[in-house]
């Protein structure tokens, strides 16, 4: 940074400077997932965002993807609504098939040149409509379906693109290669075929850029081991995806290409250019393969029951949350095998062209042969990465992905350029999210003062007065691709709900949720002058935001929507009952007309904010997080239990990279103490929390006595702790310590290790058992980071590490093969045989015997010990129960806290306005936490940035003639939301609309129905109930 | 919306328009997604209904609550093939019961005009505190509960039973006490409390 003070003025003055230019805050390079979270957050925290993507659309790979781990959610799904939210927020531009030309200038005034490459089409007016496809004479191979199936020269990228604008793919078409054809020019309706389109310059200037290239996947054609690209039926694990999924070459039919039939025994190569010394594959560990190919497992299994599924596979690698059971189901399906051995593919047996796979087992070298072998390929940095760096200024590492110091992975070596995604290193769709909110929270700090400046609101036509018109609905049904329409016969829904009272429209639509369709029921709203809208789709869970907003585009209340989920409900569950499948459709979409005929408009409330942040745990997750909103002008309430900060940091001494952690953590403390923002209260203890998002009262304990802390927002960084092992005669013996007291005695250089000479580590000494079914994450990390430390001190010094697998995942895989090079010794042992122990020597001279059985060679083994070191669990933090109850947010049967959406909110809570980070959440690096902390700030600023929020008009209200002042809603309202007044006959029940969260359970209790809830009233439930029995009726 | 607000009428109104069964599913107990816990008020109810329905006549069996997470797919079919099946046993409702239609209808009408003042009674005397099942199980299995439910609610159904039959013109002992499901010296005793209350008289009774 140049040291320059930014005023609000030379900012204004430079707006009005560059008038006629294209001017941002924010450019975020980059539209997979991680680009789409940061454009968000930072487009509602207040800033202008120009989203650029080098692709037709925005999406990235989560777009190819079928379902994501481990909750087996399916992708497009969850992604579209970001997707349609981008495209409509009226603070992000995107710019799709747009290059990055150069990078002028510095922060906070780049000056950025982009390359609009010719789509061939009028952006403004393609509609999207698939005309031009359809009429196209030119097949070529569909990037986005992996080249596995055809699409034209001239398509749109995938059916729910955003922007659902054609392009014309250059070396294909025939008029661009000079020969003669305009068909699609004559057989668009809107003109919006420009075949002289030509590349376009644009410049663009902007305070910071954010970096979310994402990644590639390892191109198996490179190395002739695999025969991919040879072999028909080897394919990787990206056309994999591609394969499962419903809008897929084959529509969700796993078929081989040889011979267009179901395979029935499928196997899996794990490792796949990665983990590898052998060129062009790399020696990192891609961190996401292993559970990626136990979700194909899963999904194999639901597609095709009797098909054979086998995972050949060097460590399995499940340190997630909740992967341990995520392998653990995959691994117990019937027909599944795991197989732990390094393969070699024979080749393809010609008449069949099935493979021949060569792998070790404990009985011999054994050869097999698989219908289909699927590559699970590692991740790459994204292509182009040298010039990417140059062009940007930044630094790489040695793997050509961004150069980044353990203190802030985000920061790259150029001030104003942030790196969010995989563009850090593999990493999943939760921890790409969270890295898109911190590089937000990061700009946030920097470009503080312009907040604000050049955004706009979203402005909606009026709201029509409908309250005197008859009801007119509109119902759309969706086909979900093939994930509805497959079973459900859709155009029947639609007929039938032609013909039901009040329905004055009914169409289908491929997925509803896509750009175009929302547009089209916005307009049909307009003309068909519908005043309901019934969308038989999917779930509102996901979804009924985005119809809501369609329905204020459309210029009507949003609360006249009703959505019948005749997708999770209906053909997902019924998939081989057909007819009655539509039956139940039909069903269910007449219930839906029914209620929403009785639905009426309702304002939201606004909730006004309090800007103060509460911010519970003082270790490093949350000292980041307060220190990243504190220096965006907030004030920010730290409570800490213990004397002082620093949380389990404090017991680190060295870090496998290098990094001094130790002055990293005084350095933060000593930044924290000193911002003027930062209110710290250590020896504190939270007594309670009232209220809601926005205006939260905390009442806390310290030394001083009692005191009340107002805040809008919370942070939950509490941390975690270490098990204290039961096993191995911890506690007993001075010998035997866990990790972080070993690490301690390494730094002190104690006396007790410079004795000892051989020492043996144990790990998993309380992870992924019957108690705690999961793995810590950290400790082979733990582990071969403080083995390298002893052989650094003590070269000499014999040390062995009894693993069940190893998980040094991502670059981490680097010190894992250091080891090995210093003579680590790594025995492997399975759960059934754990090692034991036996004390030998005598005091003052400790010696131990530790037999264990190495699964490699079969043999027992006998080592003797002079210290054990237990690589013991991480474990949720004792008061997590207790803070989980004040702030009403959810902790998983492990014991963490359970965050709102495992995939696209990892650090929101369900409880609005309230966040996490941290090992609160599960156990994580440094690294890690600080990824999660900053991305934990940015989320709780797209809240501090506002004002006020909207809360859900969706609560209850009370008719005064029929209360009877019995109180019986009062007492059941846990919120306090209802209260006795005085009217002029006597005390009657009002609802506190800001506390009423909307339950009703006040409703059921009300013996005279005087309480009901809005949206949800007696009438609007009762009308759908009858309907529904009405349906059932017809069945017999 | 919560379980919680599952009202007692929607229960009762499905019963009369001749539904089978009926399962109520909320979240685990302790997992309340709000603060109230409407899913074990839920509970409470759906038990205070099936005492009702046993006591007009009608199977208890055909309701049930569940208690399920959203992670709990597979236990919901489970569950929903296991109540469908059970319910598949009982066949058509009244039937098997051996209610005509107008008696069940009567009867179910006359619980859903007392449930306003069902309703109070829960309010005022049948609320449990916590939430374990086994403790509100417990609960609604002891005596002073179930007396209370007699002496409160069954007697006032019995009542609001007798008046809705006199009304039909059935007033001899016998076939009141088949109309209404109870035995003749109940009746009798239903009778007196209603003299009292003033809804019928008494004299013109005795002579039939």
């Amino acid at each position: 940074m140049n040291g320059e003070v930014i005023t609000k003025e030379k900012i204004l003055q430079l707006i009005r400077d560059f008038e006629k230019k294209e001017v941002g805050d924010i450019m975020v390079v980059g539209g997979g997932i991680s680009g789409i979270q940061a454009s968000l957050d930072l487009a509602s925290s207040g800033f202008k965002v120009y989203l650029v993507d080098r692709a037709p659309g925005i999406g990235g790979h989560m777009a190819q993807l079928d379902k994501t781990f481990p909750t087996n959610d399916c992708s497009m799904c969850i992604e579209s609504p970001k997707l349609v939210e981008c495209s409509r927020h009226p603070n992000i531009k995107i710019l799709t098939y747009t290059e990055v030309e150069k990078v002028d200038g510095e922060f906070p005034e780049f000056r950025v040149s982009l390359i609009r490459k010719p789509r061939y089409i009028d952006e403004e007016r393609c509609t999207g409509c698939g005309m031009c496809t359809e009429f196209c004479p030119i097949k070529v191979e569909d990037e986005y379906n992996q080249k596995l199936s055809k699409n034209k020269a001239i398509h749109v990228y995938f059916s729910q693109a955003v922007p659902l604008v054609a392009y014309i793919n250059r070396d294909n078409c025939l008029y661009l290669s000079g020969e003669k054809c305009s068909i699609c020019a004559g057989v668009c309706k809107n003109k919006a075929i420009d075949l002289f389109q030509k590349p376009k310059r644009e410049e663009i200037e902007v305070g910071a850029i954010i970096l979310a290239p994402g990644f590639e996947v390892f191109d198996p054609s490179l190395t002739t081991e695999f025969g991919y690209g040879v072999y028909d039926n080897v394919v990787t694990s990206l056309d994999y995806e591609r394969l499962l999924c419903s809008t897929g070459p084959y529509e969700g039919e796993i078929l081989r290409k040889s011979d267009k039939r179901h395979p029935k025994k499928v196997a899996w190569i794990q490792c796949v250019g990665s983990r590898t010394l052998k060129e062009p594959g790399s020696p990192y560990c891609s961190s996401v393969c292993c559970a990626y190919t136990q979700k194909q497992v899963i999904l194999t299994k639901e597609h095709e029951p009797d098909c054979e599924c086998v995972v050949f596979h060097n460590d399995i690698r499940s340190f997630g949350k909740d992967f341990e059971r995520f392998y653990q189901r995959a691994s117990n399906l019937k027909g599944v095998r795991f197989i732990r051995s390094y393969v070699s593919l024979e080749g393809e047996i010609p008449d069949t062209k099935n493979l021949r796979i060569r792998y070790a087992t404990e009985d011999g070298v054994k050869e097999e042969d698989f219908d289909m072998v699927v590559l699970s390929v590692g991740l790459k940095p994204p292509s182009g990465y040298t010039e990417l760096a140059q062009k940007f200024g930044i630094e790489l590492n040695g793997y050509g992905f961004s150069k980044f110091s353990p203190s802030n992975p985000i920061k790259t070596s150029r001030p104003g350029i942030f790196v969010s995604g995989a563009f850090q290193g593999p990493m999943d769709i939760p921890e790409s999210v969270v890295s898109a909110s911190g590089a937000a929270s990061q700009c946030g700090e920097i470009l503080g003062t312009r907040r604000n400046l050049l955004t706009k609101e979203r402005l909606y036509p009026e709201e029509r007065d409908t309250t005197q018109e008859e009801p007119r609905v509109g119902v759309f049904v969706c086909h979900c691709g093939a994930n509805i329409g497959r079973v459900v016969n859709v155009p029947e829904v639609v007929r039938f709900a032609s013909r039901l009272k009040y329905v004055v429209h009914a169409q289908e639509s491929i997925f509803a949720c896509s750009t175009d369709a929302a547009k089209q029921i916005a307009d049909a709203i307009k003309e068909k002058r519908l005043n309901r809208v019934v969308v038989a789709a999917c779930t509102p869970r996901t979804h009924e935001p985005l119809f809501r907003d369609t329905l204020r585009e459309g210029g009507i209340n949003q609360y006249y929507f009703e959505m019948a989920n005749i997708r999770e409900h209906c053909s997902w569950v019924h998939p081989r009952e057909k007819e009655r499948a539509t039956k139940k459709a039909k069903d269910l979409v007449r219930m839906a007309v029914a209620r929403a005929v009785y639905l009426a408009p309702l304002e939201e409330l606004r909730l006004p904010i309090d800007k103060r942040v509460l911010v519970v745990g003082g270790g490093i997750a949350g000292m980041v997080s307060a220190l990243s909103i504190a220096r965006q002008g907030y004030e920010v309430y730290l409570v800490e239990k213990e004397e002082t900060l620093g949380g389990n940091a404090k017991k680190l001494y060295f870090t496998l990279d290098g990094f001094d952690v130790r002055s990293f953590t005084d350095e933060l403390i000593g930044q924290v103490l000193s911002h003027p923002n930062i209110h710290v209260r250590t020896n504190s203890e939270i007594l309670d929390v009232t209220g809601y998002v926005g205006n939260f009262s905390t009442r806390i304990r310290t030394r001083d006595g009692i005191s009340t802390i107002k805040h809008g927002v919370a942070i939950v960084a509490v941390g975690a702790e270490e098990y204290k092992p039961k096993e191995y005669m911890y506690g007993k013996n001075n010998f035997v310590v866990t990790n972080f007291e070993f690490e301690e005695l390494l730094a002190r250089e104690d006396e007790r290790i410079k004795n000892v000479g051989t020492i043996v580590m144990i790990q998993c000494v309380g992870s992924r058992n019957e108690e705690r079914n999961y793995c810590s994450r950290i400790c082979c990390n733990h582990s071969v980071k403080n083995a390298l430390k002893l052989k650094e001190k003590y070269p000499e010094k014999d040390i062995y590490i009894l693993f069940r697998d190893m998980r040094t995942y991502g670059f981490n895989e680097d010190y894992y093969f250091k080891a090995q090079d210093k003579e680590v010794r790594f025995i492997r042992y399975d759960l059934d045989i754990p090692p034991t122990v036996e004390f030998k020597g005598s005091k003052g001279k400790e010696s131990f015997i530790v037999k264990v059985v190495d699964r490699v060679i079969k043999k027992e083994l006998e080592i003797e010990a002079d210290m054990l070191v237990l690589a013991s669990a991480v474990i949720p933090h004792r008061n997590n129960t207790q803070i989980s109850k004040f702030f009403k947010v959810p902790i998983n049967p492990d014991g963490f806290f359970q965050e709102a959406h495992v995939k696209l909110r990892p650090v929101d809570f369900s409880a609005e306005g309230v966040f996490l980070c941290g090992m609160a959440h599960y156990p994580k690096h440094v690294n890690e936490a600080i990824n999660q902390a900053y991305g934990a700030a940015g989320r709780a600023l797209t809240l501090l940035s506002k004002d006020y929020v909207l809360a859900s008009g969706a609560i209850c209200e009370v008719d005064e003639e029929k209360c009877v002042s019995c109180r019986a809603c009062i007492s059941v309202c846990k919120y306090d939301a209802i209260e006795f007044y005085e009217t002029e006959r006597g005390k009657k029940a009002r609802v506190n609309p800001v506390l009423c969260k909307g339950d009703g359970l006040c409703n059921a209790k009300c013996p005279t129905n005087a309480i009901q809830l809005k949206h949800f009233t007696d009438t609007q439930l009762y009308t759908q109930i009858r309907e529904g029995i009405e349906a059932l009726r017809e069945k017999d | 919306m919560c379980t919680g607000r599952v009202d007692p009428a929607f229960v009762i109104n499905s019963f009369k328009e001749k539904v089978d069964g009926i399962i109520v599913v909320g979240c685990l107990p302790g997992e309340c997604h709000y603060t109230t816990e409407g899913n074990i008020h839920a509970y409470g109810m759906i038990i205070l209904l099936k005492k009702i329905f046993g006591f007009i006549g009608i199977d208890k069996k055909r309701i049930r609550m569940e208690f399920l997470s959203s992670a709990e797919g597979v236990r919901f079919a489970e569950v929903m093939q296991d109540f469908i099946r059970q319910i598949k046993e009982l066949g058509p409702i009244g039937k098997k019961e051996g209610l005509p239609d107008e008696v069940m209808n009567e009867r179910l009408g006359v619980v859903l005009n007392l449930l306003p003042y069902i309703k109070l009674v829960e309010r005022g005397r049948l609320r449990f505190q916590g939430n374990n099942i086994g403790k509100i199980d417990e609960y609604f299995e002891s005596p002073e509960i179930n007396s209370i439910i007699e002496k409160m609610i069954f007697d006032k159904i019995t009542m609001g039973l007798i008046v809705d039959a006199k009304r039909k013109g059935i007033s001899e002992y016998g076939e009141l006490s088949k109309r209404v499901g109870i035995d003749e010296k109940e009746i009798l005793k239903a009778l007196k409390n209603l003299e009292l209350e003033g809804f019928v008289k008494l004299e013109t009774q005795v002579g039939s």
